[in-house]
Parts: structure tokens; sequence; C-alpha cells
């Protein structure tokens, strides 16, 4: 089973737009908002939407959002397996960056 | 009766002797050469590293500075016009994209420097996180400003974050050639 979860509620307020997705304590606060946790331990496949007139989403933000998911699920693989990341291509780009980033950075803690 | 049993005439012990040392020259001789072998590779692969590093390492993160540089320097035009306002979404757009994709090739640069064990000893990108988080959030208040006096403030505010970034990289730059100078063998 697939369920998809729209970053658009952070990112829109009538016609104001985030441009780029930033902070630590944001990207906490969205994934408790999501519930991000209890996808992390489940089988569900989850899409998550990041709008296309998101530009850039920072190093810090996806940590916030989604570094607890990527201990719990033993790094990039894992993180794959679960978490799709549907958003413009330099955006993927980014987020690909830096996940290969902290898998570096937390090499001895995610194993 | 061990006497008599190997019994030697002072002729045949010098040879033995003879024998004995001209092995351990060998040997000697060997060990030396082994030790210069390693050092001739030992200062190659320096030499090697110093030159992917400069070639490779720091080429890279250039490149993602002159990016960020370029983009930059496009988003500022818009601080020129009459009216800095008119048609700044698309222009910041445009220059946000591209810092997007620069700041993405200067995080696979300090990746790769930390996966090197010859770099990974220096912290590549523990001030890089904050500078992007900076001129990210600057870009941002361009698209909300409200004034051109706010934009011109953000734009001011995405440079001094551009050279604090680029002066950080390049003083690690330089440590890191230093380093690899220094732990050359010979």
């Amino acid at each position: 089973m697939t369920k998809t979860l729209s970053l658009e509620r952070f990112t829109r307020k009538g016609d104001k737009y985030v441009r780029n997705l930033s902070g630590h304590d944001r990207g906490r606060a969205v994934r408790e908002c999501l519930d991000l946790s209890r996808f992390d331990g489940t089988e569900e496949r989850v899409v998550i939407e990041i709008p296309d007139y998101v530009l850039a989403v920072t190093g810090s933000f996806f940590q916030g959002l989604f570094g607890e998911s990527l201990r719990t699920l033993g790094g990039p693989e894992g993180f794959h397996g679960r978490y799709v990341l549907d958003a413009r291509p330099t955006v993927t780009s980014q987020l690909e960056a830096t996940i290969r980033n902290l898998s570096v950075r937390n090499a001895g803690q995610l194993q | 009766m061990f006497g008599a049993e190997f019994s030697l005439d002072s002729g045949e012990l010098l040879s033995l002797i003879g024998a004995g040392a001209s092995w351990f020259g060998v040997a000697v001789a060997f060990l030396l050469h082994r030790s210069s072998m390693k050092q001739v590779r030992d200062i190659r692969a320096a030499n090697i590293t110093l030159d992917e590093f400069r070639g490779n390492g720091a080429a890279r993160l250039r490149e993602g500075l002159r990016g960020v540089e370029d983009a930059l320097s496009s988003a500022r035009v818009l601080t020129h016009r009459e009216d800095p306002l008119q048609g700044r979404d698309e222009i910041l757009k445009q220059a946000n994209d591209d810092v997007s994709k620069a700041l993405t090739r200067i995080r696979n640069a300090t990746t790769r420097l930390k996966q090197s064990r010859f770099t990974q000893a220096a912290d590549w990108d523990g001030a890089f996180d904050v500078e992007e988080e900076a001129l990210l959030e600057a870009f941002q208040r361009g698209f909300d400003a409200a004034t051109a006096d706010e934009l011109q403030k953000s734009m001011d505010d995405a440079q001094a974050v551009f050279a604090r970034m680029e002066q950080g990289f390049e003083r690690k730059v330089e440590q890191q050639v230093k380093r690899l100078m220094a732990t050359r063998p010979g």
C-alpha cells in the first residue's frame, strides 16, 4: 500500500509561497505534523510530495524532517525502500546529495 | 666429542663467517631497497593525492562556488532596475534554481572529500550547512520583499553569505594543501 503526504499545507498560504524550505526546527515540526515516526515503523510505502514551486530544501531542514527516519531505517537503502521523494528535479538532486552526505557523516551511527 | 664431530680449522671458520656476512649483507641491502621503494611509492601517492585534491576536490568546490556567484549576479540585476519588484518572481526563481544546483555541486564535493582518507580529517561542511541555510533564507526574503529596499537588503545579505562561504572554503583548501604537503614522506 502507498500513502501520499503533501507538504503543500506547509509551503503555501494564500498567494504566499515558500520557495526554500529551511531550518532544522521547521523540518522537525513538519515531521511531527505528518507523524513520520509512525510510518518509519510500518511496511507502508510513503510518497512525500514537495510542490513544484519549492526551489530548494536545505540540508538542515531535511535532517529535521528525515534524520530520524534515516537512522531508524538503517541508512539510504532502507530509507528509499520506505519513502519516495516527489519534487522538481533540482530539489530531488539536492535531497539525494544530502542523503549521501548524511550517510557518510553518520556512517558510524547508522551501522 | 663435540669438538671431534664439529671441529673446524681456521680457514673453514673464516669461510663460514664470510658466507654469513654476505647473506647478512644481502638481507640488509634487500631491506634498504624495500624501504626506499616504499618511500618512493609514498611520495608518488602523496603527490598524486595532492594533484588529485587540487585538480579534482578543490576544483569541484570552486565550480560550485562559481555557480552560486553567477546565480547571485543574475539575481542582483533586479536591484539595478527602476522598479526592482517588477518581474521579480521570474528572475529570482531562475536564480534560486541555479543556486540550488550549485549548492548541490558543493554538497557532492564535500561528500567526496569526506570519503577520502587523505582529506576526511577536515570539517568540510560544518560551516556550509549554516551558510546554505542563510543563503536560501536570504533568497526567500527576496521573494517576500514588499519594497525595493527589502529586496535590495535580501540580495546584499545573500552576497555577504556567499563571501563568507567562499572565504571559508578557500581557507580550508589552503589548509588541506599545507597538510598534504606536510605529510609527504622524505
